[in-house]
């Protein structure tokens, strides 16, 4: 029918438009939380597989990246299910109970400080700041993909940012953060965290 | 409202989720604590830092035989048809994005080495001419920042007022107004983690970028412009203005730029004396 044919074909347009450009995000988030190539391929082709065939489902107006997010969750709270992984929260907390107060944020951070700080947080720390400042989602659209409350997505930002600043200002005082300025070629890509091909 | 109850709200203030009287409390507060402007200045920049960080790091990047795959799994074509064109632009414009900054940092842009000579700035304003160099490089020249820049209005209202009426005081200096530059645009924008307002003008075919950063270590009388920085052929002129570090670049001649900064100096350190 050829109607039909149109309407599957609107949608692929549709999808293309409002979910593929999310496609690039969605992968280095995979990459940066799974830390294994091969794996978050997997993990991201089953997520827009899934993506596609339930499209229809989307609720337009609504925040696409937030909807990819969350379907690339479960694919991969499935996945470590089945395969008996240790589930995606790996909280920590002990670790971030003595944390000492560091109030000033440092400046002129480069892009590598900044990945290597992050990269020592618990992973579910590394989530929630990862969805607020990378992928621009609000507290309620974290709340929904992480399938946490609310408050705990705060408390966790809240606390991640402190470990932020801490493990800044101590590679600051080891190495000299101020030292970057002569660093005329210094890459800001190079090395942003353990490299797991 | 005191410091340490800013600090305990700036994250929720930052991601415009606080009710709308706290949000007063927290703007009233800003206007008149230039710590807690700058604490909240240097969050957005670590923020903003962080994300070009992520969406430029080759290592987190796909395969672009992966992207291609995929691609042609989910829309049912092969990527090779060119039967669209136009929607693979995103990922060939993400692709050029990513190389023109990588290019950028393999061929040693960036900042440059400060002169040893003495600086028209006090030394913690000199010690932003790099910064400001590269800005003009990255934003002005190249428009290859990491960050989609914002406003002025916006910048004001959320990070220090000041910014509010800077293009117009650049608009109202005798350069401008005597025609020798003419001003393109303005906004607040962030270079390896220093935030900068910005004003982008012109004289001749020279781009030349007008940058402010607050500092709490300027000099309070201000001071007289000098060059501070000549690096890679752009000129960095800077001056002293109450809590901020002005900046004027170009790759003009050392003398133009120096020059320009002086006729720029007389507004611009009075409007931020008032600021
Ligand atoms: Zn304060
Ligand atoms: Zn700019």
């Amino acid at each position: 029918m050829p109607s039909e044919t149109h309407a599957t074909e609107t949608l692929r347009a549709e999808f293309e438009a409002t979910i593929l450009p999310h496609f690039d995000g969605a992968f280095r988030l995979a990459m940066w939380l799974i830390r294994d190539r091969v794996e978050a391929e997997d993990v991201v082709q089953e997520t827009f597989s899934q993506a596609l065939q339930s499209f229809h489902r989307f609720q337009r107006g609504s925040n696409a990246r937030a909807w990819i997010l969350t379907i690339m969750r479960h694919v991969r709270a499935n996945r470590n299910r089945t395969r008996r992984r240790s589930p995606l929260d790996l909280d920590g907390e002990d670790q971030l109970q003595r944390v000492p107060a560091v109030e000033q944020t440092p400046q002129h951070v480069t892009a590598g400080e900044i990945l290597e700080a992050l990269a020592v947080l618990p992973a579910g720390y590394q989530e929630v700041v990862l969805l607020c400042d990378v992928e621009d989602l609000s507290y309620r659209e974290i709340a929904s993909v992480m399938d946490l409350p609310i408050g705990t997505v705060m408390s966790r930002l809240h606390r991640a940012r402190r470990l932020l600043r801490t493990a800044l200002a101590e590679y600051a005082a080891g190495q000299g953060i101020g030292r970057r300025d002569e660093d005329a070629g210094d890459n800001p890509n190079a090395q942003v965290h353990g490299e797991s091909r | 409202m005191k410091c340490v109850e800013f600090r305990g709200m700036a994250e929720s203030y930052q991601a415009g989720e606080l009710p709308v009287d706290t949000n007063h409390e927290v703007i009233a507060h800003l206007d008149g604590c230039a710590a807690c402007r700058g604490e909240l200045e240097a969050r957005v920049a670590l923020r903003l830092t962080l994300r070009a960080a992520f969406e430029h790091s080759p290592t987190l990047a796909p395969d672009t035989r992966f992207v291609a795959d995929v691609r042609s799994l989910l829309t049912g074509r092969s990527t090779s048809q060119g039967r669209f064109g136009g929607r693979t632009s995103w990922l060939a414009m993400a692709a050029t994005l990513i190389l023109v900054v990588a290019a950028g940092w393999a061929l040693g842009w960036g900042p440059g080495r400060p002169l040893s000579r003495p600086g028209g700035g006090s030394a913690a304003v000199s010690a932003l001419a790099a910064h400001a160099a590269g800005d003009h490089r990255y934003c002005a020249l190249e428009h290859a920042l990491d960050e989609p820049v914002i406003s002025l209005e916006e910048a004001a209202r959320r990070y220090n007022p000041a910014y509010a009426s800077l293009r117009d005081v650049v608009a109202q200096s005798a350069p401008v107004r005597e025609g020798g530059l003419e001003i393109l645009g303005a906004h607040w924008c962030v270079f390896k983690g220093q935030a900068f307002g910005h004003v982008i003008a012109q004289r001749g075919d020279h781009v030349v970028s007008i940058l402010v950063a607050p500092t709490s270590q300027a000099s309070a009388a201000g001071s007289p412009p000098s060059t501070c920085q000549s690096a890679d052929g752009l000129q960095v002129a800077c001056f002293d203005a109450r809590g901020h570090g002005v900046f004027v670049v170009s790759d003009l001649a050392e003398g133009d730029v120096l020059q320009l900064a002086r006729s720029l100096a007389p507004v611009l350190q009075a409007y931020l004396a008032e600021a």
